[in-house]
């Protein structure tokens, strides 16, 4: 893994030696960070990351006039810090380093905050990071929290130039993030500085000032090593590209929602008309069977039904009727008599009378009239005997 | 363009699952009247078994029935002394008799409501012979006799004769 950090110059580590380049060797796989990004606080629905990106952009287009490839960073609910670098910046870094290689692409200040963290250092102070570079190279960040401003350049080695510019460099910093958040720094400045004498030359010059010597020389470089951030700065193609691709990956999963939903739809549609095919189909059989048995019925009856009213006409009528007259006593005449037939059974019924007014016998109940039914009558201004018989 | 296709689906999900739910109604529409039509033909089965005890026979229709009717009729006047008058029920003699057809149980068999009035009007016939007569005319011919009863000197015979 190498290193790289990108300003005037570029400074490049394996890890153990930094070197200053003019090219940039062939290397598998590096963490970048680059001095030249601006900032701006904003806010934007957290919950929606397409709107958040696309509207956090916006702004920073709005602020920042040129060009910019942008990032950003929660730092507070709905606040988000916006980093953005000149899109002709990050060709020319992508043309030194092939953007396969590239692990992680953050700012400068990203890297100081990475490694000032591994160190545990208070990051609740507003703290003046005084980065030597060498070469009178210095870069002036300030944090707070999680909020940073962007890294100014100065060119001097004394200290009596350096300090005016610490100074001013809160001011500036609460000036513009607090417009933007509606917070202002603490007012506990700290100024944290990596080169010795400079730290002497401070401190002599403003014995009150708060200041702490940093022993690293190249902290960016180091803070790389435990920047472990999923942020990194793209080339534009590779993010129209993603872009399309993400659209892409929309359209496709709509299509798929869309064709199952469809699908769902179908193989229901398609279930139940296969069902109403086969109940269709077994209607039609009913049907025909139902047809086929009424047809044969029409056929049978019309067979049968001479041989039905041959069985059915069982009741010799003079028969009966001789019989029943014969079981009555001598002095009964019958006067009316019916044979009706009711349903499967025939009833005989009659009307007797003594004749000549003699005595009423007592009717016999055997045989045929075991179970006949018997009434007196009055008829006609006679009495007499109604007898009904189930034959 | 995903909107559209999201519309596109969604109306052609929403036809067919509407086309789908008119199937589903069509298809217990159609097993209620297949559940009915099976159960007539279960009753329609064991009808056919029960009548496939009878003796099949050439059918008659009922205007030869009526005919060979009249003419039995006629000869049991001869020998019987009776005089047999035969109504059709409800109308004159010599009206259309085919508007006096009745539905009998038996599929395309006709009925033909009849009401016979049996004069005697000789003393040797008696009423023991007028019955058996009836009931002789009852076996020769196609009519079945459904009620009897006397009338002064006579008898009515109510029945229905019957032919396809």
């Amino acid at each position: 893994m190498h290193y790289l950090l990108f300003n005037n110059g570029i400074y490049i580590s394996d890890g153990e030696v930094v070197k200053k380049v003019e090219k940039v060797p062939e290397i598998e796989q590096a963490r970048l960070c680059c001095v030249d990004v601006d900032v701006m606080i904003a806010s934007a629905p957290q919950d929606h990351l397409d709107k958040k990106d696309s509207l956090l952009a916006q702004k920073f287009a709005e602020l920042y006039s040129n060009e910019y490839i942008t990032i950003s960073e929660k730092i507070g609910n709905n606040i988000f810090q916006v980093m953005g670098i000149k899109s002709e910046r990050i060709k020319d870094i992508y043309s030194l380093i092939p953007g396969s290689g590239i692990e992680t692409f953050v700012p400068y200040a990203i890297a100081i905050r990475g490694l000032m963290t591994e160190r545990q250092v208070d990051m609740s102070r507003t703290i003046v990071f005084v980065d030597d570079l060498g070469a009178q190279e210095k870069l002036i960040t300030v944090f707070d929290g999680l909020r940073f401003s962007r890294t100014r350049t100065l060119n001097s080695n004394k200290a009596e130039d350096i300090l005016p510019d610490i100074r001013r460099s809160p001011i500036d910093f609460n000036k513009k993030s607090g417009v933007f958040t509606g917070h202002q720094s603490t007012g506990d400045l700290t100024v944290i500085i990596n080169n010795k004498e400079l730290f002497e030359g401070i401190k002599f010059l403003d014995p009150g000032i708060s200041i702490e010597f940093f022993e690293c020389q190249y902290p960016a470089l180091e803070g790389l090593k435990f920047t472990d951030t999923p942020l990194k700065y793209r080339l534009p193609e590779e993010i129209i590209l993603e872009r399309k691709k993400k659209e892409l990956r929309s359209r496709l999963r709509h299509s798929i929602i869309a064709v199952s939903i469809g699908l769902m739809a179908s193989v229901f549609f398609g279930f139940n008309q296969i069902i109403y095919s086969f109940t269709s189909r077994d209607l039609q059989a009913e049907k025909s069977q139902n047809a086929q048995l009424r047809s044969a019925l029409n056929r049978i009856d019309q067979q049968i039904y001479r041989d039905y009213l041959k069985k059915s006409k069982y009741l010799d009528y003079s028969s009966i009727f001789f019989e029943i007259s014969g079981l009555l006593p001598v002095t009964y005449e019958v006067s009316s008599f019916k044979f009706s037939a009711h349903k499967d059974r025939w009833i005989f019924d009659t009307y007797i009378f003594a004749q000549d007014d003699q005595f009423y016998d007592e009717i016999p109940r055997n045989k045929i009239l075991k179970e006949a039914e018997i009434k007196d009558s009055f008829i006609n201004d006679r009495p007499g005997k109604y007898l009904k018989v189930a034959l | 363009m995903n909107k559209t296709i999201m519309g596109i689906a969604v109306i052609m999900a929403f036809f067919l699952i509407h086309s789908g739910l008119s199937l589903r109604s069509k298809i217990e529409g159609a097993k209620e009247q297949k559940d009915g039509i099976m159960f007539d033909n279960c009753a329609l089965k064991n009808e056919l078994e029960q009548k496939s005890g009878f003796k099949k026979n050439a059918p008659k229709t009922i205007s030869n029935a009526f005919a060979w009717f009249v003419n039995e009729t006629k000869m049991f006047e001869t020998y019987s002394g009776t005089r047999m008058n035969i109504v059709l029920t409800g109308t004159k003699e010599n009206e259309d008799i085919e508007d006096h057809y009745v539905v009998t149980k038996f599929r395309h068999v006709k009925g033909l409501p009849l009401t016979i009035g049996v004069e005697k009007y000789s003393n040797e016939t008696d009423m023991i012979g007028v019955l058996n007569d009836i009931y002789l005319l009852e076996k020769r011919t196609d009519f079945k006799v459904s009620e009897i009863s006397t009338d002064n000197n006579g008898l009515i015979v109510k029945g229905e004769l019957y032919g396809i």
